[in-house]
């Protein structure tokens, strides 16, 4: 066990300084992607914030409160796309769709240790994780919240949901490309889109059974909204468990689902790359 | 008529093209659109629930603003093929045609518009009639408007691309700011009468906000005509001679991946 675990943070370390090469040989070009990243994600809380400023809310929060859960927001989902952003381990269904599992196959490493290493970005990637740290941190100290063990728990605990929630999504659907792959190829990005585009929304004032749905079988109101209102103590009893177990339920479906497209995808393969290396 | 034909079954093409992803792909792409509308929806009916003041816009006016913006989502922010071409080298095959360009990037982009428009356009603005939301337009100033959109639309699609050739290739970075751009500079989600601080305003006199928010404030009544379509002309007549010059000049420039 504990040879598994040095052999998976020496290859983050080695993904890392990959990371840090490009960055350091491409200066421009890297600066371009950071700077894009850092505009995409402004721009991408910007709507709904500057909603809140001029209606002095939306959703049965503040302003204050909603740059909270935007904050929270881009803090969880930048952690999580710094972590598996890259070669496209987020958006599996491509990897699998274009056939690409194969050239994981006949890697020297377990599949499971790929996954967990080989889309981490620490540098190129980390600009919706620190926008979401300083958006978080300045919603924190307006609202005048108090630091305690319990809330910072619940931060990281939330935090973990809110990753297992968007990689479970994206492999349990993406695993749809085991068997259409052409068809299925952007399954992942799609349900992605979908998380990044309703996960900013509160969910106030929507009607009880829209609420039930987009907390359980579409739930994009875990992501941020749920969590924001237990950092804000607003959620008390079971309720404060409902991510937690969604998120293990869809982390569990994936796995399945992964397994038996892998089992699928062992005996028939998936061959859409030409003898020249384009793609059919 | 010659010309219109080849140029018809350009488009027809592309229209064919659109479903290579499968069923699956597209009625997941077009239940994303409407789940995005159907949020945007509830946002502006709780905050109309809430009691804020919105300080003279009506719930109908944001409603119609907001489905509008869907229904007519791919003409008021025009993507051609050409940044996709040119990051994959399909552009190459446009040169080897005996027609112009543009006009084969243009037919492109018209086939393209008929699948969103049948799939989702009508049968929102079917569900929006039936659901009571007054859809008639304030103004028919709209349509020229619209019209003036389409057009600085291909404009700004194009100078996007030249961007993309002087960046070498980034193509998801560009396409990926170019998109949370639109999202809040067009005006195509939020309406510039519903920004704080009177940001609105300054707006809608760029060249991104003549795009999308012109057509739909005069629509919906949230603008007067005339500054909008005296911007939209005024942007038309800047930036369409700087995107053909551009684009001729970094024609020099091109490099593709392939495959």
């Amino acid at each position: 066990m504990a040879d598994k675990i040095q052999s998976v943070l020496r290859l983050l370390r080695l993904y890392a300084r990959m990371d840090l090469n490009w960055v350091l040989q491409d200066f421009k070009a890297a600066l371009i992607v950071v700077c894009a990243e850092i505009i995409n994600n402004l721009t991408a809380v910007s709507g709904i914030l500057l909603l809140a400023v001029r209606f002095g809310g939306a959703g049965g929060l503040n302003t204050d409160e909603i740059l909270l859960m935007l904050g929270f927001f881009e803090f969880a989902d930048g952690l999580c796309y710094m972590l598996f952003g890259g070669f496209n381990v987020l958006h599996i269904s491509r990897r699998i769709g274009r056939g690409q599992v194969d050239h994981m196959l006949i890697q020297p490493r377990p599949l499971i240790v790929q996954l967990l290493t080989e889309g981490f970005m620490p540098v190129s990637g980390s600009g919706g994780f620190l926008i979401g740290i300083l958006l978080t941190m300045l919603a924190w100290t307006r609202l005048h919240l108090e630091v305690t063990l319990l809330r910072l728990s619940l931060l990281l605990l939330y935090t973990l949901c809110h990753t297992l929630l968007t990689l479970g999504q994206s492999f349990l659907f993406g695993s749809a490309a085991f068997r259409t792959p052409v068809a299925s190829e952007e399954l992942s990005s799609l349900i992605l889109d979908l998380n990044s585009q309703l996960g900013r929304f509160p969910l106030f004032g929507l009607p009880r059974w829209l609420i039930g749905l987009l907390c359980t079988v579409l739930p994009v109101g875990l992501l941020a909204y749920l969590p924001s209102l237990a950092l804000l103590g607003r959620l008390t009893g079971i309720v404060l468990a409902l991510p937690v177990c969604i998120a293990a339920a869809f982390a569990l479906a994936a796995a399945c689902c992964f397994r038996a497209g892998m089992r699928h995808y062992l005996q028939y393969s998936c061959n859409r790359y030409k003898g020249i290396g384009h793609r059919s | 008529m010659k010309h219109f034909m080849a140029w018809r079954a350009t488009a027809r093409m592309c229209l064919k093209e659109k479903s290579y992803f499968g069923l699956a792909n597209i009625i997941a792409q077009y239940l994303l659109r409407a789940a995005g509308l159907g949020a945007l929806l509830m946002i502006w009916r709780s905050l109309f629930m809430q009691g804020a003041d919105m300080q003279g816009l009506s719930l109908n006016q944001v409603y119609v603003y907001t489905i509008l913006s869907t229904v007519l989502a791919p003409l008021l922010d025009v993507r051609t093929p050409a940044s996709g071409w040119l990051h994959d080298g399909s552009v190459l095959k446009l040169y080897l045609r005996p027609r112009s360009l543009f006009a084969q990037l243009a037919a492109h982009t018209v086939g393209g518009w008929v699948l969103p428009l049948a799939i989702l356009s009508f049968p929102v603005m079917g569900i929006a009639l039936l659901c009571g939301v007054d859809l008639r337009p304030a103004s028919l100033w709209f349509l020229p408007s619209l019209v003036l959109t389409v057009s600085l639309g291909f404009a700004v699609d194009y100078l996007f691309a030249c961007l993309l050739i002087r960046l070498n290739n980034l193509e998801w970075v560009v396409h990926d700011m170019r998109q949370s751009l639109t999202a809040l500079f067009t005006g195509s989600v939020i309406p510039f009468a519903a920004l704080p601080w009177g940001l609105g305003r300054f707006l809608a006199l760029t060249p991104l906000g003549s795009l999308a928010g012109g057509p739909l404030s005069i629509y919906a009544g949230l603008a007067e005509p005339m500054p909008v379509l005296a911007a939209q002309l005024f942007w038309n007549v800047v930036l369409w001679p700087l995107a053909l010059w551009r684009f001729a000049s970094m024609r020099e420039r091109m490099v593709s991946y392939g495959g």
